[in-house]
């Protein structure tokens, strides 16, 4: 294994890691990605064997605490009302989501200005456009031309056919038919068709614990194999420490553990943080110097500050007749109707709400008794045939706020299997998201009701739901008020950069992943076009 | 001589008398509609695999707690009444214990081919034949094809 200075190192294999590697390797600068997990193997995955469920919920949980793998990092957020969820392995956070895969809105780039509230940001969608058609093109995306809530598409011929709407979507469209509500098929990153040598899906229906079959666009599969190909070099089982700082003030690379748990120093021109909100600010905070003494490139405190979610509420309905079950991907269409501000709700900004299809039998009934609509004991299995394959319903995706108190900070006592410290999560949520979740959780009530179900169960926050971790590391123009500038680099240290979705200004009330992979791609293109004096 | 080491054994007898009493408690067998206990002895012995030893542990531990609450008396030496008030108690309780217990019992008993079977659903890993999904009827999306652009336009 070389450890030779290399010209750009990554650290992080997941969504906006993989981006970045991809989109600069035309460079022909020496780059190296090093990710603390293993490459997947797919065929591992639970949907395989008949014991899917108990799987997705311990080795595959989204949670890393309850996972517990040696490649996991714990994280304490007692003091959360939302639990962190992130996967660590070539390909992050997108083996285990459900490729639920909006885009931002234009409106989203401007919420102060819009909205009094938070801060715009120092990009607009404009700019990120393009990006999103790279993404889009690489990732490969179902859906449908069309949406009157979104911008169009900025090349509709690359999109696959829309996902299958399915007995649960036709539920739940006809409920918000009659709301006179908006609903479309949502974009998702599922490949409905062969796409760059990746099957179509086969409706495995257990999209949140990795698929089986490839048709899902997880990066150990996009982006990954196209970058290897063309000379990145990924080391596996690698966990970067912290990043080291030279005499002149810039990353001069990083200390990490090999496979071996060995301790190694890998020198770089350039350092690419790829490390999602909760990891991108540990590894910052550990990282400190005489110059920085609360951490690399934190000059204004603002590195793990601003912790963003998106607060989910879980809204499900139980129909008369029997639906999809667990069968299709768990995606298949939003409803935008309330994403934009509407005072007259009692809060600012809004929320999206992703269709869930249905769910497993052991899921079915953890619901129904988690809810007191499964007794124990002699009618168990009378009350159980009622909600058996009868229930969809949604989540709410509520815009998150940014607030100071909400925080990542180094765990004083809690570390990793390499003593590193553990990120320590403070979150508590606003009076705006507790509305929003309740406005939320009674309109989608009203909708499924309206589509016939004739009981709804909800959870709101959902306690398991902190799958988007943002803002701990903002963009800015100002660097007395944000850590990156308008590109992704620090303000402090000009070889260091941030891809993930630590940099974002707020939230939108969308699943980030298609958009902080277009900041990926942003980023690097303006590193590609400034190499000539990219630390000036 | 037999292939068990002392550390292999996670539980004791009284235990695994506790445990299947409660497997059993929370999914009966129900003959109407076929479906077994969660205490029949080929899910039962899934349990034990699936539960370490500190999930067997808590669990018990809380049982006797209550046990002792309700009556003075360990679980084994309570009569029909007070096992039945013990399990209303249980029921409704939101102990970590109580919930690791009643998960592993849901998700064994779910996993078990006979189960599946009585459900209708097919005793096979979603993976590799997949299933199909029904058609979609994309006339129901009609009304909102009919709307304007509704997003917010910003000056950029």
């Amino acid at each position: 294994m070389s450890q030779q200075p290399v010209d750009v190192l990554i650290i992080g294999a997941g969504a906006s890691g993989a981006a970045a590697a991809w989109n600069l390797v035309d460079t022909r600068m020496r780059i190296l990605c090093l990710e603390q997990g293993d490459w997947m193997n797919p065929l591992n995955y639970p949907s395989t064997g008949l014991d899917w469920e108990a799987r997705s919920w311990g080795e595959y949980s989204v949670s890393p605490n309850r996972r517990g793998l040696v490649t996991d990092y714990p994280v304490n957020d007692e003091n959360s009302p939302i639990s962190i969820s992130n996967f660590n392995g070539v390909g992050g956070g997108t083996v285990l989501y459900n490729g639920h895969f909006p885009r931002f809105h234009p409106s989203d780039f401007r919420v102060k200005t819009l909205d009094g509230v938070a801060d715009d940001w120092p990009i607009d969608y404009a700019t990120l456009a393009p990006f999103y058609a790279v993404n889009d093109r690489i990732t490969g995306v179902a859906g449908l031309a069309g949406d009157p809530a979104n911008p169009p598409h900025a090349d509709p011929n690359v999109l696959l056919p829309p996902l299958p709407l399915g007995k649960s979507a036709g539920a739940i469209g006809t409920g918000f038919n009659a709301k006179g509500w908006h609903w479309w098929p949502s974009d998702a990153a599922i490949a409905t068709q062969e796409h760059d040598g990746r099957a179509a899906c086969i409706n495995l229906g257990a999209c949140l614990s990795g698929c089986a079959q490839g048709a899902k666009a997880s990066t150990d599969i996009t982006y990954w194999p196209h970058a290897i190909r063309r000379g990145v070099e990924l080391r596996t089982r690698c966990r970067v420490r912290e990043i080291s700082l030279g005499d002149d003030g810039m990353a001069n690379g990083v200390w990490y553990y090999d496979e071996l748990g060995e301790e190694q120093f890998q020198a770089a021109a350039v350092v690419i943080l790829a490390t999602n909100g909760v990891g991108t600010p540990r590894l910052l905070l550990n990282s400190k110097s005489t110059r920085f003494p609360d951490g690399l490139a934190n000059s204004s405190g603002l590195v793990g500050k601003n912790l963003m979610f998106h607060p989910y509420a879980m809204i499900r309905g139980v129909f008369p007749e029997s639906l999809d079950g667990n069968h299709g991907p768990g995606a298949c269409i939003w409803s935008q109707e309330f994403y934009e501000t509407d005072l007259q709700r009692g809060f600012v900004r809004g929320f999206t709400y992703e269709m869930n299809r249905g769910m497993g039998p052991a899921a079915t009934a953890m619901l129904g008794l988690a809810h007191g609509r499964l007794p124990w004991g002699t009618d168990y299995h009378k009350y159980y045939a009622g909600l058996h394959q009868r229930i969809t319903g949604m989540v709410a995706i509520c815009e998150d706020l940014p607030e100071r108190h909400n925080t990542v900070t180094l765990d004083p006592n809690l570390v990793d299997s390499h003593g590193i410290p553990a990120p320590k999560i403070d979150y508590t949520l606003s009076t705006n998201s507790r509305k929003m979740l309740d406005y939320a959780v009674a309109r989608a009530s009203e909708a499924l009701r309206a589509g016939g179900a004739t009981d709804v169960m909800s959870e709101a926050p959902l306690a398991v739901g902190g799958w988007h971790l943002m803002g701990t590391a903002r963009m800015g123009s100002d660097p007395a008020c944000s850590v990156v500038n308008e590109w992704g680099r620090a303000h402090d240290v000009k070889n260091l950069f941030v891809v993930d979705g630590s940099i974002f200004v707020t939230s939108a009330g969308v699943n980030p992943t298609r958009t902080i992979q277009a900041l990926a791609l942003y980023i690097t293109d303006c590193m590609k076009k400034r190499l000539a004096n990219l630390f000036d | 001589m037999n292939d068990i080491i002392a550390t292999d054994t996670r539980s004791n007898p009284a235990q695994e008398d506790l445990v299947a009493y409660f497997a059993g408690a929370i999914i009966p067998a129900c003959s109407e509609q076929r479906m077994l206990a969660a205490n029949d002895p080929s899910i039962l012995q899934d349990i034990f695999n699936t539960a370490d030893a500190a999930a067997v542990n808590g669990f018990c531990r809380h049982v006797e707690m209550v046990a002792d609450e309700i009556a003075g008396c360990p679980f084994a030496d309570l009569n029909e009444a007070q096992k039945e008030a013990l399990t209303r108690r249980l029921e409704n309780s939101n102990a970590a214990n109580v919930l690791v217990f009643v998960s592993i019992v849901v998700q064994c008993y779910y996993r078990d081919p006979r189960v599946l079977a009585a459900l209708e659903l097919e005793a096979r890993p979603a993976y590799p034949k997949g299933y199909e999904v029904e058609k979609s009827d994309w006339a129901l999306l009609e009304p909102v094809k009919q709307r304007p652009p509704f997003y917010k336009a910003v000056d950029e």
